[in-house]
Order: structure tokens, then C-alpha cells, then sequence
């Protein structure tokens, strides 16, 4: 029996060719060529056709080369033979054949879902975008909800996409480069380092600087973005909500400036808000109230024009008395003074004063602008945050607070203001698929029209008593969760009565064990699984936990229809083209490597679920007959992919002409751009919402012991400080944090020696940086070695970068190196593994949505050198 | 010129795609005295339900609705709760297809035809992260 | 016919782009890079800026390295201006390197190949036909420009940020924008005339 799928690549016709294919060295994804000849790839380049990158790479896509050719790759499958599982345990690896591991992992995955489907785990890592559909395929079909995204989500997502989803419907934000005059980024690097739409983005903000655009960078280090700015605007580690509500309070109180008219068309700005915090509601219809001028009463908010609802104003209703929600947003942000914004994140108050009234002034409020044609809302200003700004306890109101500077003057979604990524779509011109738009869901407010899964930001399902191992269905609010592997799990699991607990990983590439938090709480967790299987390229520090490693292709050896779907997540916003690129194999499995993709389907068929997952590929893509899955019919990852492309463009359009084409694309429209005007939603300005799911998430939690701090769920922003802030410890006086690197991406290209070696010819990659004048202070000098301590304990060991380019407090690490694992030999012992000082458990979490904390406060010592 | 933002709301500019898909005229068979349905249930639904296929006979007029209701009775709490919110509305994440076609709205009328009408029910749990 | 390079230091953000693209275009050996980023702060905290500086061969007009060569192997182009390394002839000597008052020349010393168990694929195919033991520089990608391709380093930038063209056109994109833009070179009083302008940041 030929038990393979027959591996989609096929020998080259010409000995010399150009691929039309898609990267995978981080999750933007860029589209590239990959030349290659007799049978060796040579080169890569960007695809000047695609949207994607607009035939540029950054330097980690056309480094791709030495990471596919690494020969530490692993290429036959391997079970351990060492049934102790421990950091620093051998596994005894044995190579065993296909025909094996098959076997053995179907008789375990049919065993637990004849037991209980939940008991399996499902991993994967986000850098590879199109790992999505086939391992949430095989979760929904085999049945369990328990999903992860290892470090991705708790680190960077939880907030940053919780956000952009509630007021853009999109995954991220990002300034409109084309037409933005004024834009301050907190936190974020959008178009100058890393991140979603990387490449593409930093041609755009290229533009942008060259024509113009102020550009303030809020940042604790003046690196990346901050580099380029325009002014560096250094503050205290995670107070970014501090320096924004204080900027949001003088251009509402001091300056009087936000945008009326958009607050009473586009937000709940209106809604009348009654004492307990809440809607002021009609008695039948349950819809929230707006108090209408013209007729002097108070009625629902979709019975009255925008231009007659009151902003402000004390009212009576049924004799309870109320405000609009935007009364108490103003009334709230007093308490915001410049002096407290000076005093909580050290940026200065006239500084606070200044920054409020340049974004103020140049948002023009009012004006329009005419973009082919259409005459659209004009305001060129935009506040945009990412990873930093959301990496803390504070997450939801840090990224918040930012993106409110947006609304109060209607820069959303609009010519030169804060865009989403794409949360508009009309679909194909020919086909109409792939189209979706916001709606307006319960109490007007806006939902997404597309999202990564159908866990939306709004509105936020009902809390329960949880059955997900992550905890998700009672924090609601919360995305991918720390509590699968948290220090605090089994106390949360026990405390709650979950039914089960997890036994069974698949993991898709994934490094847990460097990319969540310490190693130990992973490890921790790692032992108590009965078996893990993991799809990997090279071996990692995780793979001491894991029972057997199948070998992986790379993105030059696999094919995938939908590299850069959905539109939300990775395809550059803003105007330009739509664009759907494929992945396709350039060349063939080395050893016995397989994609993963197929070996899941193998896995269906071998466990007996096959029918389930067919229906769960239908759900996933959207396939509508003739296209459909159907029976238990054993389809190829490539039938699928053919089908798939067929279905949303036409029949002439399988996988053959995506192979010979690359991408479809075509020209996107100033309405689909620009949309905000053109749709009738709302977005929150007052998160009324938040409340009754903080009580609902209370009555719960609470009689079962766990305490929920309820200040984090009230309905306006606040400045609510990390641990790191409360630190007292005598000594521990720098705030330790670490960030993206442009040459890296997450603990995955430490091992690819092309990037190894422009890191350490770069100033600060593998380094602690810290301030010239505070290492002065205390003796140290720059390259000495020391040792970084978190007031729980924890240590890591690093070099110093003395620099003037950081905040005095700031202890910056760059991205998460570290690597001790003797399978990746470049990568091993370059850098600092930050995450080994974060602590993993719900008090080092947001309660909110549970994004983990990710500032430590920190004592530096010196470290004797190693001989 | 100050254009005000509700008065920018032109819903032909963006038509929106969430209108129920207009499923394909089934070939109606008009002496057909009820509808004759398979409900397929997937991945988790089947495994806390013990079930994987029901077949059911409605009368003329059915509505998805109404095949939800009858699997509630039959199939308890545990299938129900999966599927429908406290309002009966259908939960985001339940994929609910009739003869292929996804159907949001549960007051969707299903059509008498010669065949089986197929109804492929599955949860599609996804938390995500990047 | 003279061809120079723009860099726009404005436009740039020292991502490493380019010094990738010309690794992974020339497969140059480990320690060779015929195109670098260097990096700098200037100013004390909080006025601190980071500058990128990407440098390579400035293809002088007047060549210190060529009149410094014993054998001939260092040469220029009399139709393009590029400097180039007639490798056969090169000994290894150095004295190119220099004098070159940028630094801009390497001597590959090193195995052909970047992990530890040997040359990969790529290597066999790009990197081993490198001669060992002679110096190598950056070349303008003369192969790739007399296939009407623009440099590797230049395709690639995502700011786009490098321009190439000839500057004995007056009319030609870099030629306007050295003019327009205020573009200068690298160590002009070392007077070798360089083809490489820098545009302000």
C-alpha cells in the first residue's frame, strides 16, 4: 500500500526557473520568487507582481535559503527511547520509519477521542499563517477546543488584535502612510522592523517620511521606528495608557478639540449612561438610549438623526439619572492632568501638552478630501500601538487609551488617519467570494467581518463555568491563553471542576519552552502530557518533551493555497491592490520529510474521523458545492487546495493556474479603504459592555476562590500599573522588557547563521541594553557580562549595550535568544533568553484578557566572565 | 466642505454581504406531503452527542429552525447549548450547512424535494493568536 | 558611461536588507560582505538619533586599490566605471586592501561553507566557486547590470532606498537626485572620487 500522498512537486520541466511561491521566515508572508536551477534553489527575491512585499524582501526572507539548507534539519521521523522527560534530559532519539510513528500516534489519537476528544491539545505557531486552516480543521473535527498558539497571542495579540478587532474590525492598525501627516506610535514598529505586513509596510512609511510625515515614536528605546523619528518620546516602561489618557484629557478638557459629529454617528458616545455604570435602556425594546434635542426626551438610538443626540448633559429617564457615555468619558479624563502623566511615566507635561495639541490640530477636523473620485473624511493624524504598548498587565487599557486619541477625533478608518488592515472587502470582481464587511451587532456596536476564527472581539460570548483547558469560555475577553501551561493551572482546573485534563499534544512548530514565559513552568507542564507529537524543522529545547518528531517541509518544499488569507491579518492595508498569493513547492522533501497538512489527513484516515474533517475543511474554507468535501472521500491537501481556489475564483482557476500565476489580484476601492463613513456601526467609546461580564465572570470565579479584580473591568480606561510598577525591592531598579529585532523573528532565526552573523555585526541584537549615564553609575562598562534578576528570583545571563538610546529605567533585551538546545548549533548560546524571568500565572496576567505581563523589575549584577 | 459622518451612509457604496445567500432553488417536489432530512453531526457535536446522523421528516413549511429544536429535544442540553444562545439565535462558531450552503439565520425555510435534504452541522472552536 | 549608486539615508532604516541580498546573490563567503550596514547614535539622551549607514565599494573614480595592485587584478572597467578583481591574478597580498580608505575590501580566508558539517546545496552551487586566499569586494553586480538588472542590493531594498544609474547622464534618476537632494559621498578628502552618494537623512 503506498500510503503517501503523492508529494505535490514536480521535477522541473526547465533547468532554469523562476517560482512564484510565498515566505515563511515570519508570519507577513511576503510573496517571492524563488530561482532555481539544476535542482538548487540560488536565490530569492521578492515578486514585484504581488502586493505583498511589492517584489522586495527584508533580510530574513532572502536568507530563507540557509534556513531550508541547514543540514541540523531534521529529516527522519524519531521516537525517544528515553522515557524520562526533563530541560536538560536526552531523549535518546531513534530514527524509526513513517510506517511507525503513523501507527503509534493513531492509536493514541484514537484512544483519547474515544476517551475524551479535549484531552488533546493542538499547537501551532503563528509564523506560518497557513498552518491555521489545516490544524483548526483537525481540532473542530477530531473535537476539542483546545487550541494554542504558544507564545503568540499571550505575548503579542491578546491586546493588540482584541482592540484593532472592537473599533477597526481588523487584526492590527496601521497609519494610513499614504496620506497620514501626523502619526505617533507607541510601542509599535509598523513599517521600520517587524510585524504584520512588515516588508510592504516599510516601502509605505518610507513614502510617508520622505514626503513628509511627522512621525513620534513613543518607546521606552529609541531603536527601529524610533530611530527614524521625528521626535523620540522616551517614558517609563508600560505607562504608554498614562501618557495617551493624559493626551486624551487636554485635547477634550484643556483644548476642547474631538469630533463631535463622528462621536454621534460612529461610537456609543451618545448612549445614555445611568448610575449603575450601564445602558440607560427602553423598557421593552432593550435598546440603549440617546438623548434627543430636538424633542427634549430620551429615546432609542437608532430613532434619532446623529446631528440631535446629545454629547453631554445631566437627564432624567424614568427617574433615573443619567449622562452620555462621552459626559463621563470627559469627566473621567480630568483626573489624567499633565502633572499626574508627568508623574506616572516621566514624560514631561508640557510635552504631554504640546503632543495633544499638534495631533489635535493637524486631525482637521471636518475636512474632507476627494480619493479617485469619491470625496471622503479627511484627517491626516493617527495614534497606532502594537506589542509593546499591549505587553502588559494593563493590556487592554494601554492599547486602548491609544487608539481613543483616533476616535475623539474621528481619524479611524479614514484618508490619513488610523487604519485597520483590510476589514473591508467587496470580494473578487468575477466571483464575489471572499467578501465580507462590518455589521452592526447588539446595541449597535460593530462586528467583524472577517476574523482569524469565530472567537470574535465583540460581541464577547457568556461566560461559564469553564470546560477549556485555557480558561477562555469564563475570561471571555481573553484570546490564546497562558493557562495551559500557566504555574497556576491545576489549582484554576481543580477550582473550577474541569472535567479533564490534557494529555495528548500536536504540535506544529512551536518552541513552548523559550516562547511563553520561564522555561521551568513550561517544562512543568510539558511532563504531565502522556504524549506529545511535534511537526518540526529542526530539533528544539521543546523537543525534550516531546515523544515523537515527525520532519517537517519547509516553505520551499510545501504547498499551501491560502499563504496570506485572511486579508485582515498579513495583506498591507491601505490603497493599493487586493492580493492572493499561494505557496507552492520549489523543491523536493529532503530525507523522509513530509507536510504536515498531508500527514493530518493521513492521521483522519488512520483514526477514522475522516468525514469529520472533510466537513471541517467545507466549514474552514467556505466551500459551497460544486467545490465541497464530501463523504469520507480521501482528498489530497492538494485536491483541497485545488478546490479551495476554484471555489472562490472560478473554475479556470485551480491550483494549476495559481502555480503558473503566483496570485490574482486586483485594484482596491477608496469605499473598501476608507470605509468607515459608508457603514452604519458604532464603535464603543465607553466599553459599557465590560462591566456586566466582569460581574458575570465574578459570580462565578469567585465562590470558587479566585478573585477577580474587578477595577480592570470598569468601562473607562485607566491606568492601572504592572507589578513591575509596585516593585519596591531595594536594588531592583531597572524595568527589564525585551523587543522585536528586524533581523530575527521570535526564537525561530537565531539558528539561520546568514541573520546569526548580521546580529552580531549589529550594535544590539544578542545585547542588554541599558543607559550610558545609569551603567556609569554603577561601575558597568560596555560588553561586561551580567546578571539580570526578577524580584521572584529568576536570572538570566547577558552582555550590556551601553547607549544613550533608552530611558534610564530601561533594561531593553532583544528579541528571545538564548538558545541552549545542541539541534540548532548556530543558534546555541547567542543572546539572552528574556522570557526566563516571566513568571506564569494569573497574577503576572491582564485579568482581562489575559495577555501576559510582560516587564519585570530587575537588580543587574555583574557576572564573572566564563574561562 | 464639512460632511457630516451619518450623512456619508450610502449602503449601496458597500453592499452588504451578510444578506442570507439566496440557496439554489431546489427542484420542489409538490406532492411531497413533508421534507425528508439527514442532519450530519461533526467533530465535537458528534462525540458529546453519541450521534453521528439523524434522519427526520418534517412538514411542509419547516424551517432550520425547527430541526434545531427537534435535535434539542432529542439530543438534550449538551447538543443545544453547543448550538443555539439563550435567545435561539445560532452561536457564531456552529457551522450549520443545508445541501451545502452555509445558513445563519435558523429561520431559513428548508424546501420539499425528491431527495434528502442534507444538514451538516459542526463547531468550529478557534482561539488564535499572531 | 559611469554607473553609481544612490543610498537615501533618509529612506533607510538599517534593516540588513541589502547586505543579505548580496550574500544571497553572490553566496559570498563567512567574513566577506560586499555590502554592510554600519550603525551609530549620535547625541546624548533623551536628543539621540540612530543612524544606518550601508556601505560597499565605492568604485572609485580614481582607484587607490587598482593603482595599488601589484599584478593587475584590481582593474577598472573603461566602459562603466565598475572596479572589479581579475581573481586569477590576484596573490593575496592585501595592499588593495590598504589602500582603500573605506574599507570595503576582503580577503577570504575562510571554508567555503557556514555550517559546521560542510557546504550546503547552495554553496556547492554559489559560494565554493570562490576563489581562496585573494581579495573580494562588491562588483555592482556587473553581471546582473549587463542582463539590464538592476543590483541586487538595489532591487531588494523595502524602503526602496538605493537607486542606480549612470552619472555622466545628467538627466538619469540619480544624477537628479544627488543634484535635488543635496547627495554626498564618504570621505571626500581622501580624493579617490567615489560613485557612491548618500542622500541626507
Amino acid at each position: 500500500m503506498n500510503m503517501f500522498s503523492p508529494h505535490p512537486f514536480k521535477p522541473a520541466a526547465q533547468e532554469d526557473g523562476w517560482l512564484p511561491s510565498s515566505c515563511a521566515l515570519c508570519y507577513g508572508t511576503c510573496s517571492i520568487l524563488a530561482h532555481r536551477v539544476d535542482g538548487t534553489v540560488i536565490k530569492i527575491e521578492g515578486n514585484p507582481d504581488s502586493a505583498v512585499g511589492k517584489g522586495r524582501l527584508c533580510g530574513k526572507g532572502v536568507s530563507g535559503i540557509m534556513t531550508h539548507y541547514d543540514p541540523n534539519r531534521v529529516r527522519y521521523p524519531m521516537r525517544r527511547t528515553n522515557p524520562k522527560k526533563g530541560l536538560y534530559e536526552d531523549p535518546g532519539w531513534k530514527r524509526i520509519s513513517w510506517t511507525e510513528a503513523l501507527d503509534e500516534i493513531a492509536e493514541v489519537l484514537r484512544k483519547v477521542r474515544a476517551d475524551d476528544p479535549r484531552k488533546l491539545v493542538v499547537q501551532r505557531t503563528t509564523t506560518v499563517t497557513a498552518s491555521r486552516v489545516p490544524l483548526h480543521a483537525f481540532a473542530s473535527a477530531f473535537g476539542t477546543p483546545n487550541f494554542s498558539v504558544s507564545g503568540g497571542g499571550q505575548h503579542c495579540g491578546n491586546g493588540a488584535h482584541l482592540i484593532s478587532g472592537i473599533m477597526h474590525a481588523s487584526w492590527s492598525i496601521v497609519p494610513d502612510f499614504e496620506y497620514c501627516n501626523y502619526a505617533i506610535f507607541f510601542g509599535a514598529s509598523k513599517g521600520h522592523s517587524a510585524g504584520h505586513a512588515s516588508c510592504s509596510n516599510m516601502g509605505k512609511a518610507a513614502d510617508a517620511r520622505v514626503r513628509g510625515m511627522k512621525m513620534v515614536v513613543v518607546d521606552p528605546l529609541c531603536n527601529f521606528a524610533a530611530a527614524k523619528a521625528t521626535e523620540w518620546v522616551p517614558l517609563r516602561v508600560g505607562t504608554d495608557a498614562a501618557l495617551a489618557l493624559g493626551m486624551c484629557n487636554v485635547m477634550v478638557n484643556e483644548l476642547g478639540v474631538y469630533d463631535g459629529p463622528y462621536l454621534q454617528a460612529k461610537t456609543n458616545a451618545p448612549y445614555l449612561i445611568g448610575p449603575d455604570k450601564l445602558y440607560v435602556r427602553h423598557p421593552q425594546s432593550k435598546m440603549p438610549l440617546v438623548w434627543d434635542r430636538r424633542s427634549g426626551s430620551a429615546r432609542p438610538y437608532n430613532d434619532v438623526p446623529a446631528a440631535d443626540m446629545a454629547l453631554e448633559g445631566e437627564f432624567t429617564v424614568d427617574r433615573v439619572p443619567c449622562r452620555p457615555a462621552f459626559h463621563c468619558l470627559r469627566e473621567h479624563l480630568r483626573k489624567f492632568s499633565p502633572d499626574w502623566t508627568e508623574n506616572t511615566s516621566g514624560v514631561p507635561a508640557a510635552t504631554v501638552r504640546r503632543l495633544a495639541s499638534e495631533f489635535a490640530t493637524e486631525a482637521r477636523i471636518g475636512s474632507t478630501i476627494v480619493v479617485d473620485g469619491v470625496t471622503l473624511p479627511y484627517r491626516p493624524v493617527a495614534a497606532i500601538a502594537f506589542r509593546g504598548a499591549q505587553g502588559h498587565k494593563n493590556s487592554v487599557y494601554n492599547f486602548y487609551a491609544v487608539d481613543l486619541l483616533n476616535h475623539l477625533v474621528g481619524a479611524a478608518d479614514v484618508v490619513g488617519g488610523c487604519l485597520g488592515f483590510n476589514p473591508t472587502s467587496h470580494g473578487h470582481p468575477e466571483t464575489g467570494k471572499v467578501r465580507y464587511i462590518p455589521t452592526a451587532g447588539p446595541d449597535g456596536l460593530m462586528v467583524v467581518g472577517s476574523w482569524m476564527g469565530y472567537h470574535y472581539p465583540y460581541p464577547p460570548p457568556e461566560p461559564r463555568l469553564p470546560k477549556n483547558l485555557g480558561l477562555q469560555d469564563l475570561l471571555v475577553i481573553g484570546m490564546t491563553s497562558p493557562f495551559l501551561d500557566s504555574a497556576d493551572r491545576e489549582e484554576m482546573w481543580e477550582k473550577f471542576d474541569v472535567p479533564y485534563r490534557p494529555e495528548v499534544m500536536i504540535n506544529f512548530g512551536a518552541n513552548l519552552v523559550m516562547s511563553i514565559a520561564n522555561k521551568d513552568a513550561v517544562a512543568e507542564s510539558l511532563s504531565k502530557y502522556k504524549f506529545i507529537v511535534s511537526f518540526d524543522l529542526f530539533l528544539t529545547e521543546t523537543s525534550n518533551f516531546v515523544d515523537i518528531i515527525l520532519p517537517d517541509c519547509s516553505y520551499l518544499q510545501s504547498l499551501d493555497a491560502r499563504s496570506n488569507f485572511p486579508f485582515i491579518f498579513s495583506l498591507p492595508g491601505g490603497l493599493g491592490e487586493w492580493c492572493w498569493p499561494i505557496r507552492q513547492p520549489v523543491l523536493p522533501p529532503d530525507g523522509e520529510q513530509r507536510q504536515f497538512a498531508e500527514v493530518l489527513l493521513e492521521l483522519a484516515d488512520r483514526v477514522g474521523f475522516r468525514a469529520d474533517l472533510n466537513a471541517a475543511y467545507n466549514a474552514w474554507l467556505n466551500l459551497e458545492p460544486p467545490y465541497r468535501l464530501t463523504g469520507d472521500t480521501r482528498y489530497s491537501y492538494e485536491e483541497i487546495s485545488d478546490r479551495e481556489l476554484k471555489n472562490n475564483f472560478g473554475a479556470e482557476r485551480g491550483l494549476e493556474w495559481f502555480k503558473q500565476n503566483g496570485l490574482i489580484k486586483w485594484k482596491k476601492k477608496p469605499e473598501e479603504v476608507y470605509w468607515r463613513p459608508f457603514v452604519d456601526v458604532r464603535v464603543p467609546i465607553y466599553w459599557e459592555f465590560l462591566k456586566p461580564i466582569g460581574d458575570k465572570i465574578a459570580a462565578i470565579a469567585e465562590p470558587r476562590g479566585f478573585k477577580i479584580p474587578l477595577e480592570y473591568y470598569d468601562p473607562l480606561p485607566d491606568f492601572l500599573p504592572c507589578r513591575s510598577h509596585c516593585c519596591n525591592k531595594k536594588g531592583f531598579d531597572f524595568y527589564g522588557f525585551y523587543y522585536r529585532d528586524v533581523v530575527h523573528t521570535n526564537s525561530f532565526t537565531m539558528e539561520n547563521p546568514w541573520l546569526d552573523e548580521a546580529a552580531r555585526l549589529d550594535p544590539f541584537s544578542y545585547t542588554i541594553a541599558i543607559n550610558r549615564t545609569e551603567a556609569a553609575k554603577r561601575g558597568f562598562t560596555d560588553g561586561q557580562g551580567v546578571w539580570v534578576e526578577s524580584e521572584s528570583g529568576r536570572k538570566v545571563k547577558g552582555r550590556l549595550k551601553l547607549t544613550e538610546c533608552i530611558h534610564p529605567e530601561g533594561l531593553g533585551f532583544a528579541a528571545m535568544c538564548g538558545h541552549w538546545t545542541d539541534g540548532q548549533p548556530v543558534a546555541k548560546g547567542k543572546g539572552v533568553f528574556y522570557n526566563d524571568l516571566l513568571e506564569l500565572d494569573f497574577e503576572h496576567m491582564s485579568p482581562v484578557n489575559i495577555n501576559l505581563d510582560l516587564c519585570v523589575k530587575v537588580r543587574v549584577t555583574p557576572a564573572e566572565e566564563s574561562p | 466642505m464639512n460632511i457630516r459622518w451619518d450623512a456619508v451612509v450610502d449602503s449601496t457604496a458597500v453592499e452588504s454581504p451578510r444578506a442570507p445567500p439566496v440557496l439554489p432553488q431546489p427542484i420542489v417536489d409538490r406532492n411531497s406531503a413533508g421534507i425528508s432530512v439527514r442532519v450530519r453531526l461533526f467533530g465535537a457535536l458528534a462525540a458529546l452527542s453519541c450521534q453521528q446522523s439523524v434522519e427526520l421528516m418534517l412538514p411542509v413549511g419547516a424551517l432550520v429552525a425547527d430541526v434545531i429544536a427537534i435535535l434539542g429535544e432529542r439530543l438534550g442540553e449538551i447538543f443545544s447549548a453547543q448550538v443555539v444562545d439563550a435567545s435561539g439565535v445560532k452561536r457564531r462558531y456552529c457551522r450549520l450547512f443545508v445541501a451545502g450552503y452555509p445558513v445563519e439565520n435558523l429561520q431559513t425555510p428548508l424546501y420539499p424535494t425528491s431527495d434528502l435534504t442534507e444538514i451538516d452541522i459542526i463547531l468550529l472552536i478557534a482561539l488564535e493568536g499572531g | 558611461m559611469r554607473w553609481g549608486m544612490v543610498i537615501d539615508l533618509k529612506r533607510c532604516i538599517g534593516c540588513y536588507a541589502c547586505q543579505l541580498a548580496c550574500k544571497a546573490e553572490h553566496g559570498t563567503p563567512p567574513g566577506v560582505y560586499y555590502a554592510r550596514v554600519l550603525k551609530k547614535e549620535d547625541g546624548e539622551y533623551p536628543t539621540v538619533r540612530q543612524f544606518a549607514l550601508p556601505v560597499l565599494c565605492n568604485h572609485c573614480e580614481d582607484p587607490p586599490c587598482v593603482a595599488a595592485c601589484p599584478t593587475g587584478a584590481s582593474f577598472k572597467w573603461e566602459e562603466d566605471g565598475i572596479v572589479d578583481i581579475d581573481h586569477d591574478l590576484c596573490v593575496g597580498c592585501r595592499s588593495c586592501m590598504m589602500a582603500c580608505p573605506y574599507t570595503n575590501r576582503y580577503f577570504n580566508d575562510q571554508p567555503p561553507h557556514y555550517f559546521a558539517q560542510g557546504m550546503t546545496p547552495f554553496e556547492q552551487a554559489r559560494t565554493e566557486r570562490h576563489q581562496r586566499n585573494v581579495v573580494m569586494k562588491c562588483n555592482f553586480c556587473r553581471d546582473r547590470v549587463r542582463a539590464g538588472k538592476l543590483p541586487a542590493c538595489v532591487a531588494n531594498c523595502p524602503t526602496i532606498a538605493r537607486h542606480f544609474g549612470d552619472l555622466d547622464d545628467p538627466s538619469s534618476e540619480i544624477s537628479v537626485l544627488i543634484k535635488e537632494r543635496g547627495g554626498f559621498t564618504l570621505h571626500p578628502e581622501a580624493g579617490t572620487g567615489p560613485s557612491v552618494y548618500y542622500l541626507p537623512p
